[in-house]
């Protein structure tokens, strides 16, 4: 975890220092979704030569569109009660 | 175009997969760990080489913070109703799958390197699929509900539906809709999009460890 954030931190750093650089912005454009394509790619092979996630992607797809579902409900329901508590407190001043 | 071309990706890799051909580099440990590193730090420095960064932290306001933990308390609140309902996986797991917030490309891989780590390949990639879809799923419902809530004045709830596209795809559909300033929704939308980025490595990592 800490090698993670601390990588994040230590590069968004460097990229605030940097954030002149042009060339360095369109190297990053062009890199990023190279990175991500290796990475996804990576992890198909490993979903397609797993035969357990392939033959259960009916069941996982119904647990995935649960947990998406109830997470946006979720921010829903968070953002409307601090809307209003926040809209409340403002009223009363 | 790399949105279009991101389903392509795990597409091609899952047929390539299934053929059996599965070459030495992506059972290797290292390979997948360090386009991992790499893809962390690229994040890390367009995140510091935003224009409007600046910007950004000169006007902040700790308000702003509200709403991405209201994103980040909602959605684990409700998440948590899903790991009580699928008994069947771990509620952790369950959790780590929900702290994506839609960033489905970075989640997944998160998740199948910090779980491949403890649990095994097998196991965490089948963890790392229910979370490419789900956060697949919430970036579609994003695309498909932030106009509607925007334009009924629901900007708030707009931005945290659409989690970490807040500051990206979804903006567009955020702003110019609603009766809260653009320049308000905007700042907000971004800065969301910030910390939520910052928040999906940490809360994956503290749900996968």
């Amino acid at each position: 975890m800490f090698k993670i954030l601390i990588l994040l931190i230590v590069s968004a750093g460097v990229g605030f220092v940097l954030r002149q650089n042009s060339g360095l912005r369109k190297t990053l454009s062009r890199t990023t979704p190279i990175t991500i394509f290796i990475l996804l790619f990576m992890f198909g092979v490993s979903i397609g030569s797993n035969d357990s996630i392939l033959s259960n992607i009916h069941k996982d797809g119904v647990k995935a569109g649960a947990i998406a579902i109830l997470g946006v409900a979720g921010s829903i329901a968070a953002t409307t009660v601090c809307v209003k508590l926040t809209n409340r407190k403002g009223g009363t001043k | 175009m790399s949105h279009l071309l991101f389903p392509l990706m795990i597409l091609a890799g899952i047929f390539v997969g299934w053929c059996g051909f599965m070459p030495d580099f992506v059972a290797e440990y290292s390979l997948p760990q360090l386009c991992l590193y790499a893809l962390i730090i690229q994040v890390g420095l367009s995140l510091g080489m935003r224009p409007d960064l600046k910007s950004i932290v000169k006007n902040f306001n700790p308000r702003l913070l509200l709403l991405p933990a209201c994103t980040i308390i909602g959605t684990l609140t409700f998440t948590y109703i899903a790991a009580i309902i699928f008994t069947d996986e771990p509620s952790a797991d369950v959790m780590a799958i929900g702290s994506g917030f839609g960033y489905y490309t970075l989640s997944s891989v998160l998740i199948a390197q910090f779980k491949g780590a403890t649990v095994g390949a097998e196991a965490a990639a089948s963890v790392a699929a229910i979370a490419l879809l789900a956060n697949v799923v919430r970036e579609m419902i994003a695309l498909l509900s932030c106009q509607y809530l925007s334009k009924r004045g629901r900007g708030e709830a707009a931005i945290s539906v659409a989690g970490i596209n807040s500051m990206d795809v979804c903006l567009p559909m955020i702003v110019g809709n609603g009766k809260i300033s653009d320049t308000q929704l905007i700042s907000a939308a971004l800065f969301h999009g910030i910390i939520l980025e910052i928040s999906v490595p940490i809360l994956i990592s503290i749900f996968c460890s």
